[in-house]
């Protein structure tokens, strides 16, 4: 065999793959639009800010203080006050039916006590259901609590004589790197990028392949000449550049309309896009070398892309926050590595010699998945 | 009695394709276990650089201060190359830079201050641990104060002061698995049966063999019925199986309210999921479109569900759009039956909407489907 007959029959494959895809208009459109439609959906509003914590006061003291108290959380852009209360059962009640986060509880002889110069007891019911907004709001209330202990012992000092007095005589200051006034769409809408081109990749090359299967057309391949890996390529290569596309329109849409700074080098980050959709179109290879529906392979290639692709690619929470089950998957899939790549290039500038070591992972990963799907790949029956 | 056939039918094909099979009882038990162990949102030992170059006794409690479970000093330098490098490959999460003549400055009353860099790209851990720290900063000066000005004895007790006392309801230790693994369980439960549903609605006409089923004596409606029922009945079975194995069996996490209420209302959800499914059904040409649809309509539902993304933290104009997400109806009725332990009295509403919006989405692809049937 030499390799002109063998780029040709490529080309042939590739052709007819080209053909199918440009035939089946609503394939073509939800191949671009879907990515597009996920920057969209998320892109403007995925952070997992807890702000406006819908609050019930019950106020039994009702004094000049705790009056003053209260305003001191609605102030705040972290506490939203629903209501009033009378009593606690109705406290009890909004929390059990998920209309309240917080329920703060100002007992009686709140002020006396305090102008006693004596402490006074204020209860915070706090919701837990959701573990990590519960830890926030937590970290809020004793925040605005300490706050207002500040102001009440300054007064205190000064009427005692002494004032001028620094409470707080160490100042914290925080600084953003990368990302300096924390705007979520920076981080996120690259991230988006690691979501996006996992799942449809995967699932657009595990439909390619497994389609034959289903229809019954694989056995014009089984009886003709051509080679497994000449076929296999074939099939790939349009999705390849088909993704490549994406790429570059989701790039564009990325820094034009979502206005994301990108400060690395683009050569970097599009040959690092261009090896993570290479690995990830290997993943649905993989798919469909033991699938043989079209159902099962893409029910088995959403499975394993969005969950992993959403929670283990450190989009929401970073990987090394994980517990240890959730660090293990993070490292079997491709998506972790991509992460850093598209970060290190967006926002922080980071070196090949520092990503070099990523980019050998995804890859090794790719090149793996290919073989694999190669010699799983039986070019006859059984 | 012919729907108890056909749905025989379905069963044979769906446990035949063993693929399928396996990955669904993936999804439903060790996706949910990993995720419940390993999905972890709160704080937890968030790395960082200590760069002291005061190197005193104040600075050095002051580091201490800070410390597990959300922290943890990985190394300890005066190289501000080092710690840039690790920022940049994401290995720590944040420097803390305590500059020379910190503890002076306390010392002669003025303010001295600390600096924190933190890895922006990390929006939600590097905002919490920036709060956190500066809590324990906050609590720790003050402290320093009023030993300063010979007050070491005046606890907060004793001064007029707030005391307060905190109480988390629900799950009182905020363990992440109970919302980790519950939450898991509805997404899983959400892109199964959309993408089940769909299927089963399509292989027909696209393998060609909805011709037999228009000529046999089942009406559209029957086949559509049994496939969805069918589907409704799989995945609640599989619902129990995460339920008593993974939930309470491996996480312990109690179930306040009542099981049945808590599967009625799954029952309910997976009927709305597959009304969206049969949607999609309508819109996809062939089985090859089903997956990129899936994903469509899918990302919209997790995201407008409130369980990642809380809706009181969303653009306004977004917060009417969440009512429209079914799941956003399922994670509130779900967390509330299975952690806070509603009872219909107080479920009641929550489930006429979701039947709402299931039944709509359910009628609307029926009408849809009946159409393209023909």
């Amino acid at each position: 065999m030499n390799k002109g007959e063998s780029l040709e029959r490529i080309a042939a494959v590739a052709l007819k793959e080209v053909k199918e895809i440009r035939r089946s208009r609503l394939f073509l459109l939800l191949a671009h639009f879907v990515p597009l439609a996920l920057f969209f959906v998320f892109g403007f509003g995925l952070s997992l800010d807890v702000e406006h914590t819908p609050t019930a006061v019950l106020d039994l003291d009702r004094t000049h203080l705790s009056r003053n108290f209260i305003n001191d959380f609605v102030q705040t852009k972290y506490f939203r006050l629903v209501k009033r209360v009378e009593n606690r059962r109705e406290i009890n009640y909004l929390l059990e039916k998920g209309e309240i986060r917080l329920g703060i509880v100002i007992p009686p002889q709140f002020q006396r006590r305090i102008y006693q110069e004596r402490s006074s007891p204020v209860q915070f019911l706090i919701d837990g259901t959701y573990p990590y907004r519960g830890t926030v709001i937590k970290s809020y209330t004793e925040a605005v609590v300490s706050s207002f202990n500040g102001w009440l012992i300054s007064n205190w000092l000064s009427r005692k004589g002494m004032q001028n007095i620094e409470l707080h005589p160490i100042l914290l200051d925080v600084r953003f790197l990368y990302n300096q006034a924390l705007i979520s769409s920076y981080s996120v809408v690259p991230g988006l990028l690691v979501v996006v081109l996992m799942m449809g990749p995967a699932i657009m090359a595990a439909i390619a392949m497994v389609k034959e299967k289903d229809y019954g057309t694989i056995y014009n391949i089984y009886s003709s000449p051509i080679a497994k890996w000449e076929f296999l390529l074939g099939k790939l290569v349009p999705y390849y550049i088909l993704n490549i596309i994406n790429i570059l329109v989701l790039f564009i849409v990325s820094i034009t309309l979502f206005k994301v700074p990108f400060k690395g080098s683009f050569l970097l980050f599009l040959t690092g896009s261009f090896l993570y959709i290479f690995t990830t179109t290997g993943m649905g290879l993989l798919v469909s070398t033991f699938t043989r529906s079209m159902v099962a392979a893409q029910v088995v290639t959403i499975i394993i892309t969005v969950i992993p692709s959403f929670l283990y690619s450190g989009l929401l929470m970073p990987v090394s926050n994980l517990g240890r089950e959730g660090e293990i998957e993070a490292h079997i899939f491709p998506s972790m590595y991509y992460m850093k790549i598209v970060q290190g290039t967006y926002s922080k500038v980071t070196g090949f010699k520092e990503m070099g070591i990523d980019y050998l992972i995804i890859v090794a990963y790719g090149l793996a998945l290919l073989i694999f799907g190669m010699i799983l790949f039986r070019k006859r029956e059984g | 009695m012919k729907l108890l056939f056909f749905m025989k039918k379905e069963a044979i094909q769906f446990f035949r394709d063993k693929a399928i099979f396996f990955f669904v009882l993936y999804a439903f038990t060790l996706d949910v276990y990993i995720a419940g162990h390993g999905f972890i949102l709160t704080l937890k030992n968030a790395g960082l650089a200590l760069m002291d170059m005061d190197k005193t006794v104040v600075s050095r409690e002051v580091a201490r201060r800070i410390h597990g479970p959300y922290f943890n000093w990985e190394l300890e330098t005066e190289k501000r190359r080092k710690t840039a490098t690790l920022l940049d490959k994401g290995e720590i999460l944040g420097i803390f830079v305590v500059p020379p003549d910190f503890q002076k400055r306390l010392f002669q009353g003025k303010i001295a201050s600390i600096q924190l860099l933190m890895d922006g790209t990390q929006i939600t851990s590097s905002t919490l641990a920036s709060a956190y720290i500066a809590q324990i900063l906050s609590s720790y000066s003050q402290e320093f104060a009023l030993r300063h000005y010979g007050m070491p004895s005046h606890t907060l007790d004793n001064m007029p002061s707030v005391e307060s006392r905190i109480r988390i309801l629900f799950n009182p230790n905020l363990e992440d698995s109970y919302f980790s693994a519950l939450d898991e369980l509805f997404m899983v439960i959400t892109m199964i049966s959309i993408i089940l549903s769909a299927t089963a609605l399509v292989r027909e006409r696209d393998y060609g063999t909805m011709e037999q089923l228009l000529v046999s004596p089942m009406k559209p409606r029957e086949v559509i019925g049994a496939k969805i029922l069918f589907t409704i009945i799989t995945l609640l079975l599989f619902t129990q199986v995460t339920v008593f194995l993974i939930l309470q069996w491996e996480f312990r996490i109690p179930m306040r309210g009542s099981h049945l209420l808590f599967t009625l209302v799954t029952a309910l959800y997976i009927f709305s999921s597959c009304g969206i499914g049969l949607l999609i059904a309508t819109m996809a040409r062939r089985l090859g479109h089903i997956g990129l649809l899936t994903i469509l309509f899918l990302a919209p539902i997790l995201f407008l569900s409130g369980g990642w993304v809380p809706s009181e933290a969303m653009p306004s104009w977004m917060v009417p759009l969440t009512f429209l997400s079914p799941l956003k109806y399922y994670t509130d009725l779900g967390l509330g039956i299975y952690l806070r332990g509603e009872g219909l009295a107080l479920a009641w509403r929550q489930m006429l909407a979701l039947s709402l919006v299931g039944g709509g989405c359910f009628m609307y692809g029926l009408f849809r489907f009946k159409k393209s049937y023909h």
